[in-house]
């Protein structure tokens, strides 16, 4: 029987296996009630449409005062509701309670709750602030009280975006931050499994009856090959499950979605494969189960850190770390899709980063197999890393 | 009226199937680190016998099976099956049973069993059948949709056996079979490999306790310290050898065996001795006996294996 054959079984024994295990249905059924939730809790809670602001004053309001903010908000794109609030401390506890985004007190000062205030409270907030200042200064000057409403409410000049923010690229941020974070969980939770898989079988000692008929190769392939194709699976319901959500509580879906799923799949095939054979060598240089979160763990970290660089990539996709880190191969498969997808590659980023990591795992394949290789029967007291490492 | 048709097969290994050439380790040498596993182990084992490979612990036995079985390489020598080179596709023809037993805990057993012959190379059809023959013969089809660690001891230990047999391999390689089995297991397992060799298998097991098997086997290899003492047929060994002569004997003077070759002297009750002989003759014993008191028992016995080896390997 040839290594392909051999390693076809292994895998179907891995699929179906795993796939009858109660513990890969309730991993399942968790992951995709999460993906859900993401989805559609902040769509239940969320405002929807133009944002209206509540904006209370306390004490006399110059004339003017609720036109000038409305015209304000319509600047930011929303509506306002202005209305008078009996007491100072009144006003704080609607403030505390998200009742009130703003309070004008009194003509001369803009109160804003300060913790948790949205961006766009803040702006309102200083264009207001801005207002009353000015309101004053035309007071001052003797401008008859009757002219200045009509000269503060007079509509900012529109500031306008070079790179637009449209809900298309608002929903296709979200993508690519939910697919990272499902990418990063699917390659510790699979890479766990390669791990434990593996030692299963050096631990239970069925090692031996399976290698005297199937090479190491062909056994470490089949494995993750196997547990590759389920973790597949868990992707493609999840993804599934998650756009049915998205359209079922009327998210926006960009046309780039497609393009954002593609990406996550691809890197997270090419990171399944960088890290399943260093995740199965882990599993072979363990004796004991105790033990191989220990031997697995510089691995998990790197994927971690992988993640931080993400979110640093997040909030500024064309920078240094951006341009950097995707040819950096442990670090590429959770970097790749926020750059892709939020920056500005070049043509040749996407080509020169799959290469580097294919060549990488390439390297990293062949070590770790013949780590795998010569401690999968290996018994009694742990393997030292240099003797992995020996040729 | 009632037709019985018994052409179908119930259990136990398919008739006509075996036809292998000997299986032939030549020069194996291992070490691992400074310790030498193998030094020049030579032997041939012929199919259709049960040949032994005997020998007391750490004298290589496992490393030499796991060498047969592809699962470790020899610093030198070499493995031929029927006069050629074994390679890894003639090896999905061997059956394997470790001394370290394994199998997936949490698989059922039918499906670990056909799982395994699959790896051999059979198909659906072929492994299902095969499967349900041999968990038929080892008394275990009951078993097959029961997960492998919900089974007792002896049950695990036949459905091992029953992952080296289930996919009709023409060689049989075990090692230690015995070892943790009850008089009744080890019954069974010897019936078993009875079976198959007379089916034409070859069958090979190691064992490091040489008289509890010794009856098992056809053929015997004793080696220790990674090279063969000791090999053969057993009858042939053990008529090769000068015979044990047991004298027992009333009367406790020992002037009349003086000067004769004696092995072990033990006292029966106060009046009476039993006295083993090794390469006395037979007629001076018996004769110098009767003179000294009156014989109870004189019997001349095969020596064991264990002696064998233990004159095989010196003093």
């Amino acid at each position: 029987m040839s290594g392909a054959s051999a390693a076809r079984l292994v895998a179907g024994r891995e699929l179906r296996e795993r796939g009858r295990s109660k513990a890969f249905w309730i991993g399942t059924s968790v992951l995709l009630l999460g993906v859900v939730a993401a989805i559609v809790v902040p769509a239940m809670l969320g405002h929807h449409g133009p944002r209206t602001f509540q904006v209370g004053t306390i004490g006399a309001a110059p004339g003017g005062l609720a036109s000038a903010v409305i015209s304000d908000a319509a600047a930011l794109g929303g509506k306002a509701h202005v209305r008078a609030i009996g007491s100072a401390a009144k006003a704080r506890s609607a403030l505390d309670a998200q009742t009130l985004d703003l309070v004008v007190e009194g003509g001369t000062a803009v109160l804003v709750r300060g913790q948790n205030t949205d961006q766009s409270v803040t702006d309102l907030a200083y264009l207001v602030a801005r207002d009353l200042a000015v309101q004053a200064r035309l007071q001052a000057v003797g401008l008859p009280a009757g002219r200045i409403p009509g000269l503060v409410r007079a509509a900012p000049a529109p500031v306008r975006s070079v790179l637009p923010v449209s809900p298309e690229n608002e929903a296709s941020k979200a993508i690519v931050v939910l697919g990272t974070i499902i990418l990063y969980f699917a390659l510790t939770a699979y890479g766990g499994w390669v791990t434990s898989g593996v030692l299963e079988e050096k631990s239970s000692r069925v090692a031996e009856v399976i290698l005297s008929a199937v090479r190491p190769r062909s056994l470490l392939a089949g494995k993750v090959i196997g547990i590759g194709l389920l973790g597949l699976g868990q992707f493609a319901a999840v993804a599934l499950a998650g756009a049915i959500a998205a359209i079922a509580v009327g998210r926006h879906l960009p046309p780039s979605t497609p393009e954002a799923i593609g990406l996550i799949v691809l890197w997270f095939l090419l990171g399944y494969a960088f890290y399943c054979s260093a995740f199965a060598a882990a599993g072979a240089a363990s004796s004991r189960q105790e033990e191989a979160p220990t031997v697995a763990g510089p691995l998990t970290v790197l994927i971690l850190l992988g993640y931080l660089v993400s979110l640093s990539v997040l909030s500024n996709p064309d920078g240094v770390l951006a341009r950097i880190t995707p040819f950096i191969p442990p670090l590429a498969p959770l970097v790749m899709p926020t750059r892709m997808l939020l920056g500005h590659p070049q043509p040749w980023e996407l080509p020169a980063s799959v290469a580097v990591m294919l060549i990488a795992t390439y390297g990293l394949v062949r070590l770790a197999g013949k780590a795998y290789s010569g401690n999968i029967l290996r018994f009694g007291g742990r393997v030292t890393l240099r003797e992995v490492l020996r040729p | 009226m009632s037709v019985s048709l018994l052409t179908e097969h119930t259990g136990g290994p398919p008739p006509g199937r075996y036809r292998s050439g000997p299986l032939e380790l030549a020069g194996l040498r291992r070490r691992y680190g400074r310790a030498v596993a193998l030094d020049g182990l030579s032997f041939t084992i012929e199919p259709g016998g049960i040949f032994g490979f005997l020998g007391p612990n750490g004298a290589g036995k496992t490393t030499a099976m796991r060498i047969v079985m592809g699962i470790e390489l020899p610093d030198e020598g070499a493995v031929r099956w029927g006069g050629r080179l074994l390679t890894h596709t003639d090896r999905l023809a061997f059956g394997y049973m470790p001394e370290q037993r394994g199998l997936y805990p949490k698989m059922r057993v039918r499906d670990h069993l056909v799982y395994l012959a699959r790896l051999h190379g059979l198909s659906t059809r072929q492994a299902a059948a095969a499967c349900d023959r041999w968990l038929r013969r080892l008394g275990i089809a009951a078993k097959g949709y029961e997960r492998v660690e919900a089974l007792s001891h002896g049950n695990q230990q036949r459905v091992q056996l029953a992952a080296a047999l289930v996919h009709d391999p023409q060689v049989l390689v075990l090692d230690e079979p015995f070892s943790g089995l009850d008089p009744l297991g080890i019954e069974d397992m010897a019936g078993v490999l009875r079976e198959l060799a007379q089916a034409g298998a070859t069958v090979v097991f190691s064992s490091h306790q040489l008289d509890l098997v010794e009856d098992v086997c056809d053929e015997v290899a004793i080696i220790d310290r990674g090279r063969v003492v000791l090999a053969g047929a057993v009858r042939a060994l053990k008529q090769g050898a000068s015979p044990r002569l047991v004298l027992e004997i009333e009367g406790t003077g020992s002037d009349w065996y003086a000067g004769l070759p004696t092995a072990d002297i033990e006292s029966i009750d106060p009046s009476q001795v039993r006295v083993t002989f090794y390469d006395a003759d037979p007629q001076v014993v018996l004769d110098r006996a009767r003179a000294a008191g009156t014989v109870r028992r004189f019997a001349t016995e095969e020596p064991s294996l264990s002696e064998l080896f233990l004159q095989a390997v010196g003093p």
